[in-house]
């Protein structure tokens, strides 16, 4: 029986070799229809982030949030001048950093406390470090302090082009 | 620099994706969260009529919303020999959470058991023993070996009563015996031992020892007792950090006073305020701290007694309640006995020179519906 089933395969094989011209033919066919545009749809391994305008360092004093939004206007956030480099600080002191303010834990709004350069979410005492990337000091969230990705121009504009973690209040961080 | 994942967007959950209601795993306290699950091979989209909670999530949701998932509630698991997406949320309709998550809670998903993102490398196999310095793997037969012998060891040196065992006792939702299931059935099913403490505890109790002593069982409360109190009794508890949706949904709304109108409707023949809190804890907490942020610090009463103080203090109280005649005889002599003797003993002199200080302190609070919780310290469990 297995030399049968084995003379069945050979012939099946035959069988597809004599048939080559053919189906040569018919793949032609195949490829002139319209196939579905793969490429348009390939998804990127992040968002692709807006690089926008969001101060200038003259606007800036240290120790004093200044509010933005980013990427658009329905995410506040904040510019922070903290006088020393710091982790994530841009600007020729490397001393300017910026975070979302909306707390990862439940989305409230937080609050900047010169004092210890913290952000402190008034809902539930979650606390954030400026000077350390948004490190949570204390708090709820799962996740520490989302932060801008910064550059800054000859200008002096302070541009955001990036966030590191997921924001509060949306699935995608560019929607 | 802080540890940051650079997710800045996750898998929508669709409309058809399997919903499950569960309760956490971590401390006693019994939130309440959704899982979600669906085919790797599928996801939902913006769109309201394709994800599972009918909203247009191509729009910023706001504070509080059921529509959003942090990244450590998201994970990659299988079911059914299948790998599916997971979530597990805050369920916002538990009346325990009300859509709260705490840092336990909202990492569920994320600790799961996923050989996809590699997790099942932080569970533990085989049974460790410490050998040569440091905890070992061995097998079943090896450590059960060595465990029989010393007990064996022990039991024909001192007796029954020399035998003390020191287990961990933890997990399974909502708490108890779960996760160390065997470790129950071998010392109180097999070998019946007379003496057992676990992790935090001298002795198989309370971990506010001193309560149980003076008859008061912990976890006899229902949460909405908290929102309805004139005053709270806290003893030897860090709510906010252990039981954190215990004390953020159920206390803060008594210590800020939106559940005036709660306890207005449920009990409307006496006058209501904000709650007071009366705090016994050596260390000034967060839970202090938050307690006078909500309060004011002039209804915060922070005792912070020695450590190993409680029983006395207790007893002081006890003595108090005794000396004002704020006892229902009637009630305390059909429940108890000798109860005249106790009220005698905290009265007399030996324990007096106990008393860290007289609770002059604890005069003129209010002295109604006191609530007592007994939380934990570190710990999370009963």
């Amino acid at each position: 029986m297995k030399r049968c089933d084995t003379l069945v395969d050979i012939g099946r094989r035959q069988f597809l070799r004599g048939a080559g011209v053919a189906t040569v033919g018919a793949a032609t066919a195949i490829v002139t229809l319209p196939a579905p545009e793969a490429r348009a749809a390939t998804p990127l391994a992040r968002v692709s982030y807006p690089s926008n305008r969001l101060a200038n360092i003259a606007d800036l004093k240290v120790d004093e949030a200044f509010d933005v939004a980013y990427p658009d206007d329905d995410a506040p956030g904040v510019l922070i001048k903290l006088g020393r480099a710091v982790p994530g600080g841009v600007g020729p002191d490397g001393d300017i950093v910026g975070f979302t303010t909306l707390c990862p834990h439940k989305g409230y709004l937080l609050n900047f406390n010169a004092a210890d350069r913290t952000l402190n979410c008034p809902g539930h005492y979650s606390r954030f470090d400026c000077e350390a990337g948004g490190q949570q000091v204390w708090g709820h969230a799962t996740q520490n302090l989302p932060q801008y990705a910064m550059r800054v121009d000859e200008k002096g504009d302070i541009y955001a082009e990036g966030v590191d973690e997921l924001l509060h209040g949306r699935l995608s961080n560019v929607l | 620099m802080a540890y940051k994942r650079q997710i800045d967007r996750l898998p929508i959950i669709p409309a058809n994706a399997r919903e499950q209601t569960v309760v956490c795993h971590f401390c006693i306290v019994g939130c309440g969260y959704k899982a979600y699950s669906w085919d790797a091979n599928t996801q939902g989209s913006t769109a309201p009529g394709e994800n599972t909670f009918g909203v247009d999530l191509a729009v910023q949701q706001g504070a509080d919303t059921e529509a959003w998932y942090a990244p450590s509630m998201y994970n990659v698991v299988k079911q059914d020999g299948r790998d599916v997406h997971l979530v597990i949320k805050p369920d916002a309709g538990c009346v325990v959470n009300s859509g709260l998550g705490s840092v336990r809670g909202a990492r569920m998903a994320e600790t799961m058991y996923s050989r996809a993102r590699n997790t099942q490398l932080q569970r533990l196999t085989d049974p460790l023993v410490w050998r040569y310095g440091q905890m070992q793997p061995t097998s079943w037969e090896d450590a059960l070996d060595l465990v029989a012998r010393v007990t064996a060891a022990v039991i024909k040196d001192q007796g029954e009563d020399g035998l003390i065992v020191s287990a961990f006792d933890h997990g399974g939702a909502g708490g108890g015996y779960e996760n160390t299931w065997g470790t129950g059935k071998l010392y109180f099913g097999a070998m019946k031992v007379k003496n057992i403490r676990i992790h935090n505890r001298p002795a198989y109790n309370s971990e506010v020892h001193g309560t149980r002593d003076m008859g008061v069982g912990e976890l006899n409360n229902a949460y909405e007792d908290a929102e309805l109190a004139d005053t709270i009794v806290a003893v030897g508890t860090n709510a906010l950090e252990t039981q954190t949706n215990y004390f953020l949904n159920h206390w803060v709304p008594n210590l800020r006073g939106t559940s005036l109108d709660k306890k207005r409707t449920m009990m409307p023949d006496e006058p209501h305020a904000p709650a007071k809190i009366i705090i016994v804890d050596p260390r000034r907490t967060v839970t202090v701290n938050a307690c006078e942020v909500e309060a004011g610090k002039e209804n915060v009463l922070h005792l912070a007694i020695n450590s190993g103080t409680d029983l006395a203090l207790f007893n002081a109280i006890f003595t108090h309640i005794a000396d004002q005649g704020w006892t229902d005889r009637a009630f305390i002599d059909a429940s108890t006995a000798g109860s005249q003797g106790a009220t005698a003993d905290v009265s007399g002199p030996r324990q007096r020179g106990l008393q860290p200080r007289p609770p002059d302190q604890l005069r003129g609070r209010p002295r109604r519906q006191p609530h007592v919780d007994r939380g934990c310290r570190r710990d999370h469990g009963p």
